[in-house]
């Protein structure tokens, strides 16, 4: 387990597996550099460079770094120039730790230097973009930090879109995101600590929290959970949220995902855990309830009554893309007295020559939507309409026309598929995606006696689950009345005096009391100015 | 420890899940797929050479939603329903006997009306209205008729303006009161009701066709003006389960009167009844509300019914002055009479008939449960009834009188 | 995964624990012997039961939330523990089972006619083994939902109905004699007398020394809502076609009309209900097993769960086959058995322990 922590001391836990002793450097520059270059297997992006400064000793020095890694200009100016161009009055018997430090303390022009002792920690340094300069003789070297690769700037985020708000969305870089954060809170007690996740890609991990706002048991679960990943690699997000999330066979998601650094703040500032990943724009946000995939950062940037009107729209499209095929199947197979006549009559029509039963029929058109969703997340931008025709127009309208399905079954559909895309987290949106099938099974065995079974496993379930220790359907069940001013609807953001969730932070009360905006104290009218 | 948690969650998944595999697998056993129904609109009950005759009108589909997509569509020269007659020792075995002719399963649960024909009125209609409250799939909600003749044939007529014939005369009979207020129309838990009741009567709507002959081809509707149609008629008066008579159409609109179940109606009345009876004006009810207050008197209850209501004047025939406030209490006293008279007439036919369809057993009991006990104990509500004394006292207001202060007759140069 | 429960929710599932069957059975018996003084014969019911609650409060105030049994063994014996233990367990799973049967019944009744009851009854207890599985928490919670649920349908079912009810239905109050009212409390009574599960919930109450308070929250509410169901179906239907309906509350569900198209709603009402009753079966199957764990001193139940759910199902399945069966023991037999467990038992554990706590207190004044 290698895990640095940057500054913040807690939590560092004795790592729990054996890896291999690290190993000191030795004496000789020639060995060290020997021993590197066996290391790295001669990777050809590796550079080595000897050269010796007549005035700091007469042994030669070595700089090593890897090209792409480190920003060559920033390498030849604030590294090799002031190394080889300078020329200080020469010391007679200088010492290689008098060059040592004299080079440490005078000569590189840059932030951070660092100091390794072990071939490992070197190693580290090097694959993080530092510019590592041996000395001969000495057990220690200097690494600069010259990281400075090829990223993407920063762009829209591209998943989850807002019509009002900041546009700006994490990019791969971890240092980016921090950065993003920090300038949305600047406040001392942000706190950002980094650990390195990954015995092969030694991924960057960053949990950013609020001191005093995120409960300390929440943070110590997270650092617990984060310290007891053994792997050999994170790639993406999703890597640590399978790891660290709890009840591992639910098909909900107890851990948020974000692209956007408005919302990972927002979450923060509620007293969630943020966690910042090395090479994914998706950031995490741990604890969260059901009710959070519900809240878009859009809700507070738009007016309340508007936020809250979408917000039951979105709870209403879960529960019709989770049952509305299931209920389309119950009704027309089980309780067609429920119909209203004409309806009745006119599906009776409709499915006179659909050669499937409903049950087929609803799995047929699901399948196919799922078939068509997947193919329109795979395909190359540039065939894009051609397969939006193909879904639209051939399985929509020719298999009606054809009459291997029902009109009324196709509306079915494409409404369940409608609706899943409106449910702002694609997280909780995705898990419903199965749970319609099962559904539909029952609902073609049971009717609606088998839904409404099914639906009460599902609520036994999510009423069981916990994300960190916070019950995951809180604040509803278990019910906490003044929590639900932003769960079903949004109230008006002056009256939101408290943080909304059931976390279990100290600082509760996030905004003055009175803060709803009213005409101040009406002022004694002059007299007779009112009379027209 | 772990690893036996894991697998106990397991094993209680795989347990949880078998059940629903093997009911997957053994089929799903109330479900019906849509065209295994026979949806049906109305039934009719008859009692034909000592067996229950059972009609069925099942609707078809594939006849008039020929616009919906897909294969849907049939010839639109296809009938919007089909009937079927059956018979049987008992209901459920004429309904199970039509399993032997038609191809879809009896799906009752949409149907709007039934008709009993009068033979099976006479006879008794206690085995109907159990079935109705029993099986798990009758509508309660069905409005009820009575046809005098065969009840079978009112469902083989074929009704313009809606293709689907059951849910038109539930629309009729809908309208019917809403507009007319002859009477209302009496569903079957509504039936079911007023029969349990301490009155035991109640009062089913006729459903007649106005020629003998039935309009069943489809070819038949192309024309404007049917030679036959279906029509409301009488009243049918139930006590116990039987019928004991009709009530006519003026005799139902008084005891709408008595029930308080006017909603809207329309009153000819003489205009200036000291210069002539004749009726030549109409006087349109919006309210009316009717209060009946039972009263012991020694020896027999009088019920003092207040009837109160108002309403518009709708036509006028004669030379009246509407601003003359005279006038228009003359026309207030004279539409009262008109509805006394009414009242009176249809209270002398209920009379006749020995059958308490106005409820007064109820209001009765609701008022005076001391007397009521009694009168139950001795079981003489019937002479009880016969000797009731109606007190009826009308008063109505004419609100409004429309667009024109004066009658087009008063202006005219004579 | 046991954690407490809140004073609330403890509320909340002892409405669970009587409204659900109560709701949909009650009125048709009341009915049948008062008519249209249902409204009156629930009120010495609701007062019994307050009594009961009363009585339970106080003996689970005494053993401040102990376990009832271990409660009793340490007072007593071990021997009365076990014998005590071993009847209740014997009344919880007859009560369980004839839980189990009349939602079976229900459901066989009115939507799945054909099903056959071992693949219903399964289901049903299979899902109630994974609530009680999941602890009381869990149960308190999902229950709380439901219960929030009622809230959507009290306007759905008031809407639908306006138009069709008559207040003068509900008249003249007072007509039948005390006796038959006395008759008519009866078997409602033995349904507030469920309260007295609230003894095996006692170890997970957050505050036991409220015991009396949930009783009484709970019980009050439910009088409350069989008032509103009974009033509002006898306005729609009137006292004598109660009589003849087995389920009266969802034929008046099943008239309502809305517009042209909303029409048939029993099965709605009939799918909220099914929610509802699965809880009320969960708690009783939750009792049970808390019975056997204090009976037989296991340290976890979870083992016992499912082989105590196998009894109540095949006795739901071969004891209750015949419906008039239970119907008679719902008439009469359960008055009966209902009272000397949930209310005879505990007020005679009352009574000993207050007994036997003056005698104490003599004692320590005469010494």
């Amino acid at each position: 387990m290698n895990k640095k922590s940057s500054a913040q001391g807690p939590g560092q836990d004795a790592p729990t597996h054996s890896v291999p002793a690290p190993q000191p450097l030795s004496v000789s520059l020639e060995a060290n550099v020997q021993e590197i270059s066996k290391r790295i297997g001669e990777s050809s992006d590796v550079v080595f460079r000897h050269f010796t400064n007549e005035s700091l000793s007469s042994s030669p020095l070595a700089f090593i770094y890897i090209d792409g890694l480190v920003n060559s200009e920033m390498v030849n100016q604030t590294v090799l120039q002031p190394l080889m161009e300078t020329v200080v009055p020469k010391i007679p018997d200088i010492t290689a730790t008098d060059a040592y430090n004299l080079v440490k303390d005078q000569m590189l022009p840059i932030g951070s230097v660092k100091e390794g002792k072990t071939l490992e920690s070197l190693l580290g340094m090097l694959f993080d973009g530092y510019t590592l300069i041996l000395f001969n003789g000495m057990t220690t070297a200097l690494a600069a930090d010259t990281a400075g690769w090829e990223k993407r700037s920063i762009n829209e985020p591209t998943s989850q879109g807002v019509i009002r708000g900041p546009k700006e969305g994490f990019t791969e870089n971890l240092r980016t995101g921090t950065a993003m954060l920090r300038r949305r809170l600047k406040t001392s007690d942000l706190r950002i600590e980094e650990y390195k996740i990954g015995e092969r890609t030694q991924t960057g991990v960053a949990l950013v929290y609020l001191e005093g706002i995120a409960s300390a048991e929440v943070l110590k679960e997270i650092r617990r959970r984060l310290n007891a990943i053994q792997t050999d690699s994170i790639l993406e997000s999703n890597y640590i949220e399978e790891f660290i999330q709890d009840g591992g066979l639910t098909p909900f998601p107890t851990i948020q995902n974000t692209e956007r650094p408005d919302a990972l703040a927002g979450g923060i500032l509620e007293g969630q855990v943020g966690i910042i990943i090395d090479g994914t724009p998706f950031a995490l946000l741990a604890p969260s309830t059901f009710f959070n995939f519900f809240q878009s950062s859009e809700d507070y940037y738009q007016r309340y009554d508007i936020s809250s009107f979408l917000r039951l729209i979105r709870y209403s499209a879960f529960f019709v893309s989770m049952l509305l095929p299931a209920l389309y199947i119950a009704v027309t197979t089980f309780h067609q007295e429920m119909l209203p006549t004409t309806l009745l009559v006119s599906l009776a029509a409709q499915r006179e020559g659909v050669p499937f039963p409903a049950l087929a029929e609803a799995l047929l058109m699901e399948l196919t939507f799922d078939v068509l969703r997947e193919a329109g997340v795979r395909m190359p931008r540039t065939i894009g309409p051609a397969i939006s025709i193909v879904g639209a127009l051939v399985l929509g309208q020719s298999a009606v026309q054809a009459g291997l399905v029902s009109a009324a079954m196709v509306i079915v559909v494409s409404f369940t598929a409608i609706s899943n895309f409106v449910i702002p987290s694609l997280a909780i949106a995705n898990s419903i995606r199965l749970i319609r099938f099962i559904m539909m099974l029952i609902a073609a065995t049971l009717g609606l006696f088998g839904i409404m079974s099914f639906l009460m496993v599902l609520l036994i379930h999510m009423a069981g689950l916990r994300s960190f220790g916070v019950p995951y359907l809180s604040p509803v069940a278990p019910m906490t009345p003044r929590y639900l001013k932003d769960i079903f609807i949004r109230v008006p953001l002056w009256d939101m005096t408290i943080r909304p969730k059931t976390n279990l932070g100290k600082e509760t009360r996030r905004q003055g009391k009175h803060q709803k905006p009213e005409p101040a104290k009406k002022l004694q009218k002059p007299e007779g100015e009112n009379t027209p | 420890m772990n690893l036996r948690k894991l697998l106990n969650t397991k094993l209680l998944c795989s347990v949880l899940c078998l059940p629903l595999c093997t009911s997957l697998l053994s089929g799903c056993w109330d479900a019906r797929e849509l065209s295994e129904l026979g949806i049906t609109s109305g039934s009719a009950y008859d009692w034909e050479d000592n067996q229950w005759k059972a009609t069925y009108q099942i609707i078809n589909p594939s006849s008039g939603s020929s616009s919906m997509g897909g294969s849907g569509g049939g010839s639109t020269s296809s009938p919007p329903f089909i009937t079927f007659t059956v018979k049987g020792k008992t209901i459920m075995e004429a309904i199970q006997k039509s399993n032997l002719t038609s191809i879809r399963e009896m799906f009752p649960s949409h149907s709007r009306v039934t008709v009993i024909g009068d033979r099976l009125a006479k006879r008794g209609i206690n085995p109907l209205l159990d079935i109705f409250l029993r099986k798990q799939d009758a509508r309660e909600t069905v409005y009820v008729f009575i046809h005098s003749g065969d009840a079978g044939d009112v469902l083989d007529q074929l009704m313009q303006l809606t293709k689907n014939q059951g849910a038109g005369i539930q629309l009729m009979i809908e309208q019917e009161s809403k507009l007319l207020s002859y009477y209302p129309g009496i569903r079957m838990f509504e039936l079911a009701m007023n029969l349990a009741s301490e009155s035991g009567c109640a009062a089913v709507p006729e459903l007649m066709l106005t020629d003998s002959k039935i309009m069943d081809e489809t070819s038949e509707t192309g024309q404007t003006n049917l030679p036959s149609r279906l029509a409301l008629g009488r009243l049918g008066v139930l006590k116990g389960d039987k019928m004991v008579g009709w009530l006519s159409q003026k005799e139902a609109f008084g005891l709408s009167f008595l029930t308080n179940t006017i909603k809207s109606a329309m009153i000819p009345f003489a205009s200036r009844p000291q210069i002539s009876e004749q009726l030549d004006s109409s006087y349109m009810i919006q309210k009316s509300t009717t209060i009946v207050q039972p009263r012991w008197a020694r020896d027999h209850f009088i019920m003092d019914i207040h009837i109160k209501g108002s309403g518009v004047i709708h036509e006028i025939g004669s030379k009246v002055d509407l601003n003359n406030q005279a006038a228009l209490a003359e026309m207030e006293t004279s539409i009262e009479n008109n509805i006394l008279e009414v009242v009176e007439q249809s209270w002398k036919s209920v009379k006749k008939l020995n059958a308490d369809v106005t409820g007064f057993a109820v209001r009765i009991h609701r008022s005076d449960k001391k007397r009521w006990r009694s009168i139950r104990q001795d079981k003489n509500w019937d002479t009880v009834f016969q000797n009731i004394e109606i007190r009826p006292h009308v008063h109505m207001d004419i609100e409004r009188t429309g667009l024109s202060s004066k009658s087009f007759k008063s202006i005219q140069q004579d | 995964m046991n954690g407490k429960i809140g004073t609330t929710q403890a509320a909340m599932l002892v409405v669970t624990t009587v409204l659900p069957t109560a709701i949909v059975i009650l009125p048709q018996i009341i009915g049948e012997y008062v008519e249209q003084d249902s409204v009156i014969a629930i009120i010495p019911p609701t007062l019994a039961g307050l009594g009961i609650a009363f009585v339970i409060g106080s003996v689970i105030r005494f053993s401040n939330g102990a376990p009832f049994l271990d409660w009793i063994r340490e007072k007593s014996s071990p021997v009365i523990s076990v014998l005590l233990g071993l009847l209740l367990l014997l009344f919880y799973l007859d009560t369980s089972s004839t839980i189990l049967r009349e939602f079976v019944n229900f459901v066989k009744d009115n939507v799945l006619l054909k099903t056959p009851v071992a693949v219903i009854a399964t289901l049903i207890l299979l899902i109630s083994i994974y609530m009680v599985r999941k602890g009381i928490e869990v149960m308190a919670r999902v229950n709380s939902l439901v219960i929030l649920l009622f809230l959507f349908f009290v306007p759905l079912y008031l809407s639908g109905l306006w138009g069709e009810m008559n207040i003068h239905r509900l008249l003249p109050l007072f007509d039948h004699s005390a006796a038959s009212l006395l008759l008519a409390s009866l078997t409602p009574s033995t349904w507030m007398s469920e309260v007295a599960v609230l003894l095996f919930l006692a170890p997970y109450l957050r505050s036991p020394q409220k015991a009396r308070l949930i009783g009484y929250l709970g019980l009050l509410f439910v009088s409350l809502m069989m008032l509103f169901s009974i009033i509002t179906i006898l306005m729609v239907l009137g006292p004598q076609y109660i009589k003849l309906t087995t389920y009266p509350g969802f034929s008046a569900a099943s008239i309502i009309q809305i517009g042209r198209f909303i029409e048939n709603l029993d099965v709605l009402f009939i799918s909220y209900w099914v929610m509802a009753i699965y809880l009320k079966f969960a708690i009783f199957l939750f009792a049970t097993v808390e019975c056997f764990k204090q009976t037989f001193r296991v340290s976890s139940s979870r083992p016992f769960i499912a082989a105590l759910g196998l009894v109540i199902v095949m006795e739901c399945l071969y004891t209750w086959k015949d419906q008039a069966e239970l119907n008679l023991y719902n008439k009469e037999g359960r008055f009966l058995v209902f009272i000397l467990f949930n209310a005879i038992l505990p007020l005679a554990v009352l009574l000993v322990v207050k007994l036997r706590r003056s005698r104490h207190k003599r004692k320590e004044c005469e010494t």
